[in-house]
């Protein structure tokens, strides 16, 4: 079983590696956020053209961490990308779901204090239940 | 889907983290199959057979009901 041990190293350090730089970016692009968003809080942003950058710059991170994510599937076995696949379709449900049922609840004069971070906070939250619910479940 | 992936695996005595190293996927990937939780995509299911030098319908068995032998 020699020659077997190299290829499961290669799997550990693969998934290792692409998880640390999903991890990565998705500080560095959560980062940029609260740093975009604290500044204009703080009033820091002259004029449209700094604030137009701080935008573009969270922008484009954003898109680095989303790739930085698909390697992460990529590296990771048939097993752990299905529970991962599992995840990301509840959790979009969820959001369309959630999302709609927000909106409604605001025209039908129901609720108004729903906005786009419970939104966001309710796509986490079930991508991270189902995650651990996945990994559960094929123990 | 039933298969004999435990059976094979002890007859060389290895644990299932030697077998997901040879097929280079993660221990709970091994389980997860052999406890039938989990159905291989065809590139595993061909790997396994050759590691196993056995037929893939010898190692599993679509036919959920009956004993496989």
């Amino acid at each position: 079983m020699n020659g077997m041990h190299t290829h499961s190293e290669r799997l550990s350090a693969r998934s290792i590696r692409s998880t640390m730089n999903y991890l990565l970016w998705t500080l560095v692009w959560a980062g940029s956020y609260v740093l975009a968003d604290k500044a204009a809080l703080l009033g820091w942003y002259q004029g449209t053209t700094s604030a137009a950058i701080a935008v573009a710059v969270n922008l484009a991170l954003g898109v680095v961490m989303v790739a930085a994510y698909m390697r992460h599937l990529r590296a990771m076995d048939e097993l752990q990308r299905k529970i991962q696949m599992d995840a990301l379709a509840l959790s979009v449900g969820a959001g369309i779901v959630g999302g709609f049922a927000m909106m409604l609840m605001r025209s039908t004069g129901l609720s108004n204090g729903a906005d786009i971070n419970t939104l966001i906070l309710l796509i986490f939250a079930t991508h991270i239940a189902s995650t651990l619910f996945g990994c559960l479940r094929y123990r | 889907m039933n298969n004999r992936l435990k059976i094979l695996r002890a007859e060389r005595n290895w644990t299932q983290a030697d077998l997901a190293m040879a097929l280079d996927v993660s221990r709970q990937t091994v389980n997860a199959i052999e406890t039938g939780k989990f159905d291989p995509s065809l590139p595993l299911a061909f790997k396994l057979a050759r590691l196993f030098e056995r037929p893939i319908e010898h190692i599993f068995d679509d036919r959920a009901d009956e004993e496989m032998n």
